[in-house]
C-alpha cells in the first residue's frame, strides 16, 4: 500500500548523524538505534491490552529513563512491541535541522524496509537478523544496498508512531489530571450557574405573578412612586383628622367661645370661632400648628392654620 | 501523533475555570441581590396591597359612602350625594346638632381620602377622592 500519495510530502531515514535539508513537509522512518523491539508471544486478543502490559514487559531490557511505548499485531497472540525514548527522537528531529512542524508521520524502521535484507543510510549499516531489524557495525563487511536517506522509492506500511511534538518536565499524566480536576470544577461552576440563573428565573416569576394578581404597575420604580404618593395622601388625611380632633378639643383649654364654622382644603384649616379671646386661643393653636392669617369681624375670629 | 503540549491545555483549563468562577460569582451576587429586591418587593406590595384596599378601593369607598347615606338617621336630614368620575361630593343640613356631630364622626372615621371638609353649626360638606 502506498501511504504517500501527497507528492508534496518527502521520506526520509532518520538516524542520529542525519542532517536534513528541506523545507517541504517530511515523514520520517526511524532507525533502530532510536527504539527497542522485540517480538512477544501473549495470550491476549488485541493490541490494546498488550500496550497495557508493555512496560513490565520491557522491564528488564530497558535503562532507566521515561519511555513510550508502540505495538503491532502480527498473527495470532503474536506482537511486535516497541519502546521508545520520546525526547531522543524529538531532540534528533531537531539536530537533524527539520522544524517539528515539518513533520507528518513517523514510522518504525522495522516494518518499513522489509524490500531490503541488508541496507546502508548515513553510512551506517542496517540487516534483518531473525525478523528484527538491527544496526551492525560497518567492519563486518555485510554487502549492504546503499540508500540516500531521502527514500523516495519505498513503500511503506501503516504503522505510524503516536509520537508527542513536545517535551515537558511534569509527566503528562498529572497534567491530564490536572485538566480532569479543573473541568470536573468548571462543571460544577457551570451547574451551579444554572442553578442560580433557574432560581433568579423562579424569584422574578414570582414577582411578576404578585403584581398581575393585585393590578400593581409593571415597574418597580413606578410602583415606589405610586406607594410614596399614596403614603404621602394617606399621612396627610390621618394629620388631617388629628389636626381637627385637636381642634374640636379647644373648649378644655380655652372656656370661653364657641366654634362656628370650620373649613379644611389644601393642608390649611380656617376656622371661625365667636366670642373667645384670641390670646388664650393663639397659645392653643401654637402649639402645635403655625397660624396663617386671622382677622376680626364683628363676635367672629377667623384663623388660618396650616397643618 | 500528539503535537498539542497538554501544558496549552492545561493554561486553557486555568483560564476557563477563572471565566467560569468569574461568571458564577457574577450570577451569584445577582441572585443575592434578586433575593434582597424580592424581598423588598414583597413588602412593598404588602404595603401597597393594604394602602389600596382601605383607602384606594374606588368601588369600596362608594359603597360606604352608600351605606353611610342610607343610614336611617342621616335619611331623616337633607342629604345629597354626587358621584363624579374622582371624586364624590356629600352635603348634609340639619337643625340637628347630634345628627351633624354623628354624621362628621362617621365621615372622619371611614377611611377616606377628604379633599375638601366644610363644618357648620347646620351642615356638613364633604369631598371625598376616588382614586
Amino acid at each position: 500500500m502506498t501511504l504517500f500519495s501527497n507528492k508534496n510530502i518527502e521520506k526520509y531515514f532518520l538516524t542520529k548523524k542525519s542532517i536534513i535539508k528541506t523545507n517541504a513537509k517530511v515523514n520520517l522512518v526511524l532507525s533502530p538505534e532510536f527504539y527497542w523491539v522485540r517480538i512477544f508471544d501473549i495470550p491476549v486478543d488485541n493490541e490494546k491490552k498488550v500496550f497495557a502490559l508493555l512496560p513490565s514487559i520491557f522491564e528488564d531490557i530497558l535503562p532507566s529513563g521515561d519511555f513510550d511505548y508502540s505495538v503491532s499485531k502480527l498473527t495470532e497472540n503474536r506482537f511486535l512491541c516497541y519502546a521508545f525514548d520520546n525526547a531522543v527522537i524529538l531532540e534528533s528531529i531537531k539536530r537533524s535541522g527539520l522544524n517539528t512542524s515539518q513533520v507528518n508521520s513517523v514510522y518504525f524502521a522495522q516494518t518499513q524496509m522489509n524490500d531490503y535484507e541488508c541496507f546502508m543510510v548515513d553510512d551506517c549499516t542496517f540487516m534483518y537478523d531473525k525478523e528484527i531489524l538491527i544496526k551492525v557495525p560497518q567492519s563486518l563487511g555485510l554487502t549492504a544496498v546503499k540508500l540516500s536517506s531521502n527514500l523516495e522509492q519505498i513503500k511503506y506500511n501503516n504503522h505510524k508512531i503516536n509520537m508527542k511534538f513536545y517535551s515537558n518536565v511534569i509527566n503528562s499524566k498529572y497534567i491530564y489530571t490536572l485538566i480532569f480536576l479543573l473541568s470536573s470544577v468548571c462543571l460544577l461552576n457551570a451547574v451551579k450557574y444554572f442553578d442560580y440563573s433557574n432560581e433568579i428565573k423562579q424569584l422574578e416569576s414570582k414577582v411578576q405573578t404578585i403584581k398581575n394578581s393585585n393590578n400593581m404597575p409593571k415597574t418597580t420604580l413606578q410602583t415606589v412612586s405610586i406607594l410614596k404618593n399614596m403614603k404621602i395622601e394617606v399621612e396627610r388625611n390621618r394629620e388631617f383628622r388629628e389636626s381637627l380632633s385637636y381642634i374640636l378639643e379647644f373648649k378644655k383649654r380655652v372656656k370661653k367661645g364657641t366654634l362656628e364654622k370650620i373649613s379644611y382644603k389644601n393642608d390649611r384649616i380656617l376656622i371661625v370661632f365667636k366670642d373667645v379671646d384670641w390670646n388664650n386661643i393663639k397659645r392653643y393653636l401654637e402649639k402645635k400648628y403655625s397660624i396663617l392669617s386671622h382677622s376680626n369681624t364683628n363676635d367672629l375670629l377667623n384663623i388660618e392654620v396650616k397643618i | 501523533m500528539n503535537r498539542i503540549n497538554p501544558l496549552y491545555l492545561l493554561l486553557l483549563s486555568f483560564i476557563i475555570v477563572f471565566i467560569s468562577l468569574s461568571m458564577l460569582a457574577s450570577e451569584k451576587n445577582l441572585f443575592l441581590s434578586k433575593i434582597e429586591e424580592s424581598r423588598l418587593f414583597e413588602k412593598m406590595s404588602v404595603d401597597f396591597i393594604a394602602l389600596k384596599k382601605e383607602w384606594f378601593d374606588k368601588n369600596e369607598i362608594k359603597k360606604q359612602i352608600n351605606v353611610l347615606t342610607n343610614n336611617s338617621k342621616f335619611r331623616k336630614a337633607d342629604i345629597i350625594t354626587t358621584f363624579e368620575d374622582k371624586k364624590a361630593v356629600i352635603k348634609l343640613n340639619s337643625q340637628d346638632k347630634n345628627i351633624i356631630e354623628s354624621f362628621v364622626n362617621k365621615i372622619l372615621n371611614n377611611k377616606f381620602l377628604i379633599n375638601k371638609l366644610e363644618i357648620s353649626k347646620t351642615s356638613v360638606f364633604v369631598e371625598v377622592s376616588l382614586k
